[in-house]
């Protein structure tokens, strides 16, 4: 039996987190986050089964998005500056993360690299909302930033399979498919959209959720993680949905309606107000480091090839939110982090999303 | 000949460089037109340049999937398109220079900072009529420019 105070009080809490964020100008999920902490801590609101559930879906059509996001043809024109910056502000801030774990934690080497991976990350919405914001999104200077901040990503998703490494002969059956999915699944969805488009019950979006589980399910079976699935789905889909932006729009509105914001309102109620409070100087420390870190691995490479706004450029690849927050998920979900360890990383991945955007506003280039 | 076009052309944008500008903010709703009618007078009263100005809304922090660029590029298309009708059927005739401008972010403050970019002489804004919760909830965009515009703005009511 549902419990109907939890799922009202948690429909109402989705609610409260779009108006706060239309009147903020903040992305929803933020507001999802707190008031999911609410929710846990004030409230005492149990997660249900339902929440679980919906809350995996999101996750999984959010890496999705993250995955159709990426455009591969900036990669390739811009694949020296983003494949070698990119792999910079991946690899030095990773390094780096484990490192202060190291020295100041006895926690697990998974423990660590888990929560390192989800403090290296670059998140591609933030960065788009503060080019769009300033018209540089069109710019030879934005496209960078964006090529870099995919390389930034595809990397993550790639350390979210080594977590908790066990590859077998199903994981290199699994990465041998990936070429032929690459050459079906455009064909399959085109065809879709041809005989099966255009109507109301909505064929082709039914059939990317359903393209989603299955490769997610073998994903997760080649002990790549689902979440690997998910993306690598979305890269797949990507070229194809841009020229569908209908469709994107329809799997944009299941997702925000209750996917995104059940992942979001979980995630909250994971957090401990408590942790927060008692390892605040550690939160302080890894969004410091990771600053730092950024900064240490991408800045000269920015001021030779990006003159215009290397600061700029460095302070935005220092943000992180989305895929740093479904890391520090699949790092619970795995059993890698308690809730303690979980917290201080969600915490510290938040405030990466909202400390270096208010810094790199100070340095928006004048003249691009 | 060539010199006198050339004296021409200094004079034209010597001219407009020192004309007074107008911004028109719209929407995409019905009521862009009653805007639009009301600057035109305005407009042509005064003998100003005027932008038509629509700052497309995006969040200053986004998650993955809120902000899409095809589907921003496909918006700005959609919003030109609409600009050029409301021209072509306001302004047609007039001899006023008359260009589109699309921008993004916070509506009020990218209205209130292209005002002061420009040296507009007006901005004119609409105001929806929200009711009070509404307005408490969501905020008032021509509250806001009304407050921080640094020229006068013109409150045209639905």
């Amino acid at each position: 039996m549902v419990d109907l105070y939890s799922t009202a009080l948690i429909a109402t809490a989705i609610v409260i987190a779009g108006i706060i964020a239309i009147r903020a100008k903040i992305s929803s999920s933020i507001i999802e986050v707190v008031l999911g902490v609410i929710l846990a801590n004030v409230l005492m609101v149990k997660i249900e089964s339902w929440l679980e559930f919906l809350a995996t879906f999101g996750g999984l059509t959010l890496t999705f998005l993250a995955g159709a996001e990426v455009e591969s043809a900036l990669l390739k024109r811009k694949a020296k500056v983003s494949g070698i910056i990119g792999s910079l502000a991946f690899l030095v801030p990773l390094i780096a993360e484990i490192a202060f774990l190291t020295l100041i934690t006895d926690w697990t080497w998974q423990t660590k690299f888990a929560m390192s991976l989800a403090l290296t990350t670059t998140s591609v919405a933030v960065v788009y909302a503060v080019l769009t914001e300033y018209e540089i999104m069109r710019t030879d200077l934005g496209k960078i930033i964006v090529a870099v901040t995919f390389v930034n990503d595809i990397l993550v998703i790639i350390g979210i399979s080594f977590i908790q490494p066990s590859f077998n002969i199903l994981t290199a059956i699994f990465l041998l498919t990936l070429p032929v999915l690459v050459f079906v699944i455009p064909k399959l969805i085109n065809n879709m959209i041809l005989k099966f488009g255009k109507r109301a019950i909505e064929v082709e979006v039914r059939f990317i959720f359903a393209a989603l589980f299955i490769v997610s399910f073998f994903a997760d079976q080649a002990k790549m993680h689902a979440v690997f699935g998910a993306f690598v789905l979305g890269l797949i889909f990507a070229n194809s949905l841009q020229k569908h932006q209908e469709i994107m729009g329809k799997m944009r509105t299941v997702t925000f309606t209750v996917l995104s914001p059940a992942f979001f309102i979980k995630a909250g109620m994971l957090i401990s107000a408590t942790a927060v409070v008692q390892s605040a100087a550690l939160i302080g420390g890894l969004l410091a480091v990771k600053l730092a870190s950024k900064f240490g691995g991408c800045y000269l490479l920015c001021r030779k090839w990006i003159p215009e706004a290397p600061e700029f450029s460095t302070l935005l690849f220092s943000t992180g939110l989305t895929i740093g927050t479904i890391t520090a998920t699949v790092g619970r979900d795995l059993g890698v982090l308690n809730q303690t360890q979980f917290t201080v990383t969600l915490t510290a991945v938040i405030l990466s999303a909202v400390v270096p955007t208010i810094i790199a506003k100070k340095f928006v280039p004048q003249k691009v | 000949m060539r010199s006198q076009e050339n004296k021409q052309t200094k004079e034209i944008m010597t001219r407009r460089s020192s004309r007074k500008k107008i911004i028109i903010t719209v929407d995409q709703s019905d009521y862009a037109e009653k805007v639009m009618r009301a600057a035109y007078d305005v407009a042509e009263n005064i003998d100003t340049d005027v932008d038509v100005l629509t700052v497309i809304e995006t969040p200053e922090l986004a998650a993955a999937g809120e902000l899409d660029a095809a589907q921003m590029e496909e918006e700005e298309n959609k919003i030109s398109k609409y600009h050029k009708k409301l021209i072509d059927t306001n302004f047609s005739g007039s001899t006023l220079l008359v260009e589109s401008v699309i921008l993004h972010g916070n509506p009020a403050k990218k209205i209130c900072e292209f005002a002061k970019k420009v040296d507009a002489s007006i901005v004119v804004i609409g105001t929806m009529g929200h009711g009070k919760i509404q307005s408490k909830l969501l905020g008032s965009v021509s509250d806001k420019v009304i407050k921080n515009c640094h020229c006068s703005v013109l409150l045209v009511r639905k």
